[in-house]
């Protein structure tokens, strides 16, 4: 699994690509945490380049994301590919996050 | 069920259930939710009307009362559950919790129709949707059962966690997976139906460290997995199950944890929304 991080206009977008499961997901979910940490509560995460989501990988997103929302933020998703996507409608995942098809998009709204 | 795999008794299901929820962080879950998010919504009315579909041993309906009483003096209150040996427990432990309900009963019978007359403020089913044959009518009749503005709760499994194992096995474990049944399902079943619904996810996990050890606390909850007693299944075949359990669960600090989420569901009988979690 690879991450790349980057900031636009304070919000970071977090890039994944690769397999997130119990081997990797622990990397992912240290990022999380830490920019959780640094009151970071508006997260964009892009899974274009994952093929694969394990449930492990899933208790990571959904915890980054119920941390975020009691102070009003959240954790937007961007471009998971069919596999994935079909992960999150059968887990009920596509109730709780927002998913977009571009960066931008999800950047956008941030600032609505 | 299959050669040396037996169905579980009322009362070694009622072990095996205790042993599993020895293990499971979902009860606290849920305790936080019901503190937080649903029971501040029930204030401001001075009586309800409550029914517990497939109540258990009472753990999580115990839990509910004592926060509803806090909030509303009048709790009339009525728990459903075909397993005896489970409502004698429930019935011990409500006695010893000095708890003053307007009144309570305790039926031992499955949920039906024609089980009772309507009027409930609040129905829930809280993980008993697997043992239900209809679920589509259970859930269209216990709708029907509230009054306006009453509240419809479902907690059930999600498709993670246990589920993973059970579409795994449970066929190849007991020969039939007629318990296979999850919040995706109940899903279509709402969509179905055309009920408004909120659902939510609570983060959970089952320690499955003693199923790895193979030891009673173990096996109990490996029964538990599986629906049955498994003492005598194929050794290889229980070997396959552990070493799947472990490849789906995280290891922190030598002990497994398989991520079991909560699947929670919120029906207001009259569709309104507004002010639900």
């Amino acid at each position: 699994m690879e991450i790349n991080q980057i900031k636009i206009d304070d919000v970071p977008i977090v890039s994944v690509s690769g397999r997130i499961d119990g081997t990797t997901s622990k990397d992912l979910e240290t990022i999380l945490n830490e920019l959780i940490a640094q009151n970071m509560s508006k997260i964009v995460l892009d899974l274009e380049g994952v093929v694969y989501i394990s449930s492990v990988g899933l208790r990571v997103l959904l915890s980054a994301l119920k941390k975020v929302r009691p102070n009003k933020g959240d954790v937007k998703l961007v471009s998971l590919q069919p596999f994935v996507r079909e992960v999150f409608e059968i887990t009920g995942f596509t109730k709780l996050f927002t998913i977009y098809p571009s960066q931008g998009e999800a950047l956008g709204c941030f600032k609505v | 069920m299959l050669g040396g795999v037996k169905p579980l008794t009322d009362m070694e299901y009622a072990e095996c259930f205790n042993a599993f929820k020895s293990v499971s962080s979902e009860w606290m879950a849920i305790e936080e939710w019901l503190s937080k998010d649903f029971v501040p919504s029930m204030g401001g009315r001075r009586s309800a009307k409550v029914l517990s579909i497939g109540s258990g041993t009472g753990d999580f309906d115990l839990i509910l009362m004592r926060m509803l009483l806090d909030k509303i003096p009048d709790l009339t209150y009525t728990s459903l559950d075909p397993n005896e040996s489970h409502n004698e427990l429930f019935l011990n432990q409500y006695k010893k919790s000095g708890l003053k309900l307007s009144s309570f009963r305790i039926i031992a019978e499955p949920f039906c129709e024609d089980s009772f007359e309507g009027g409930f403020d609040l129905i829930h089913l809280t993980h008993c949707l697997y043992y239900i044959p209809d679920r589509k009518a259970a859930i269209e009749c216990a709708y029907e059962m509230l009054n306006p503005g009453g509240i419809l709760l479902i907690f059930h499994q999600t498709p993670m966690g246990i589920n993973e194992i059970q579409r795994t096995y449970l066929k190849r474990v007991k020969g039939d997976e007629k318990e296979l049944f999850s919040s995706y399902d109940i899903i279509q079943i709402l969509n179905e139906l055309k009920l408004k619904f909120s659902f939510d996810i609570l983060i959970s996990d089952v320690d499955v460290t003693d199923c790895t050890k193979g030891n009673e606390t173990g096996r109990k909850i490996l029964n538990f997995f599986m629906e049955s007693n498994l003492d005598g299944l194929d050794v290889a075949l229980r070997d396959e199950i552990i070493c799947n359990l472990k490849e789906i669960s995280r290891s922190e600090g030598g002990r497994y944890f398989l991520f079991h989420p909560g699947g929670i569901f919120w029906i207001r009988k009259d569709g309104q929304m507004q002010g639900d979690p």
